[in-house]
């Protein structure tokens, strides 16, 4: 799979300010395993680009620190 | 547990619990944590780890009228998704009617889904409840009418001053699929607003049509909206085959839309056994430019 080298834009970007610190939610329900802990920072970010657009990482996320950036054509 | 720690922390500490199957009392402390984001939280792993649903399912229903709307949110969308496992009873069903008279319609209509999903609610209390000023949350009582096969209260919501609850009259209609039914679904095949026509007429496909209802469906034919002229000749397939009806249909196979054209081959593929002069014209409908009015039966 594709790595995500830019991490604003990927499909699921995690607000880094408000993600919890070892909270591994959103990682736990990615049924692509499209997401991942940063060992530096211990927040979630998207490290492979690729997204069924499910949208529970969002949904679980505690403190809405995670957006699905759903494509204009999928809405 | 001291909840002078950050929300944060205790969200963690949570998610480690998680892991070890925690019972209903030791998520109980998060479940009502000062902090809605931990008590959303909670709610989420005690979906993943319950395994005693008679116990945790009215803490689900309890959180239905959380004071805060996103542990509110939460709780609606565990409600609908854990619909197959929860498991009602007292607690459970007095939560649920408390939530139904909830403040937050997206709370009452989550409640009313459950009640009737559930099967805990009767025709009377829906009718009580149908007073509701949501449009969406007396949608979704019309489905629960329609889960008890209540005939009269559906024809009592036909008159309904929101076309989309008398839309959702019409095709709940067609799911009871009752042919006493169709005087309520004649009343709204004649209704101001399009999609409420074409949507009863649709729904007679389902329930039968009556002569009374063949006739009206014959004129739909003639209307502007395609929607319309499909759900007429939807109903037509269900009404008994006669000569004006097949005349009208047969010139539907002409129709400028191809969904009312498929609709017309239906029709006439259903009065085929009946009346084999409709072949010749069906077969015409073989060389039609889409490829679905190509479904000639027989």
């Amino acid at each position: 799979m594709a790595q995500a080298t830019h991490r604003i834009d990927v499909p699921v970007s995690v607000d880094q300010s408000k993600c919890i610190d070892g909270c591994t939610l959103c990682v736990d329900v990615c049924p692509l395993d499209s997401l991942a802990i940063d060992p530096e920072t211990n927040k979630a970010y998207m490290h492979v680009d690729e997204c069924w657009y499910c949208g529970p990482c969002a949904a679980r996320c505690p403190v809405d620190a995670v957006t699905v950036n759903i494509p204009y054509l999928l809405r | 547990m001291s909840t002078g720690a950050a929300p944060s922390a205790r969200i963690v500490s949570l998610l480690e619990l998680a892991d070890e199957d925690p019972t209903r009392e030791e998520l109980e402390q998060y479940l009502g944590d000062p902090a809605p984001e931990v008590r959303r939280t909670a709610l989420s792993v005690l979906s993943d780890t319950a395994e005693d649903w008679a116990e945790a399912s009215p803490v689900f229903a309890v959180a239905l009228t959380d004071e805060d709307p996103a542990v509110r949110y939460a709780a609606t969308k565990l409600v609908r998704e854990l619909s197959e496992v929860l498991v009602p009873g007292p607690e459970f069903d007095a939560a649920l009617r408390c939530a139904a008279a909830h403040g937050d319609a997206v709370v009452r209509l989550e409640a009313i889904d459950a009640l009737w999903r559930h099967r805990l609610t009767t025709v009377d209390e829906l009718l009580d409840l149908f007073a509701d000023p949501d449009v969406a949350v007396r949608c979704e009582i019309v489905l629960g009418f329609v889960s008890l096969d209540a005939l009269d209260a559906l024809a009592r919501a036909a008159h309904d001053p929101e076309p989309a609850v008398r839309l959702a009259v019409a095709r709940g209609l067609g799911s009871v699929g009752d042919p006493r039914g169709v005087t309520t679904l004649i009343e709204l095949a004649t209704d101001p607003e399009y999609l409420v026509r074409a949507g009863a007429l649709s729904a007679m496909a389902q329930t039968g049509c009556s002569d009374d209802a063949a006739h009206i469906a014959v004129s739909a034919l003639g209307e502007e909206a395609w929607e319309v002229r499909q759900g007429a000749a939807n109903a037509l397939s269900a009404a008994a085959p006669d000569e004006h009806g097949t005349t009208v249909l047969v010139r539907a196979l002409g129709d400028r839309n191809l969904d009312v054209r498929k609709a017309a081959v239906k029709a006439l593929g259903a009065w085929l056994p009946g009346r084999p002069d409709v072949r010749p014209a069906l077969e015409s409908a073989l060389s039609d430019v889409d490829a679905t009015c190509e479904l000639m039966p027989g």
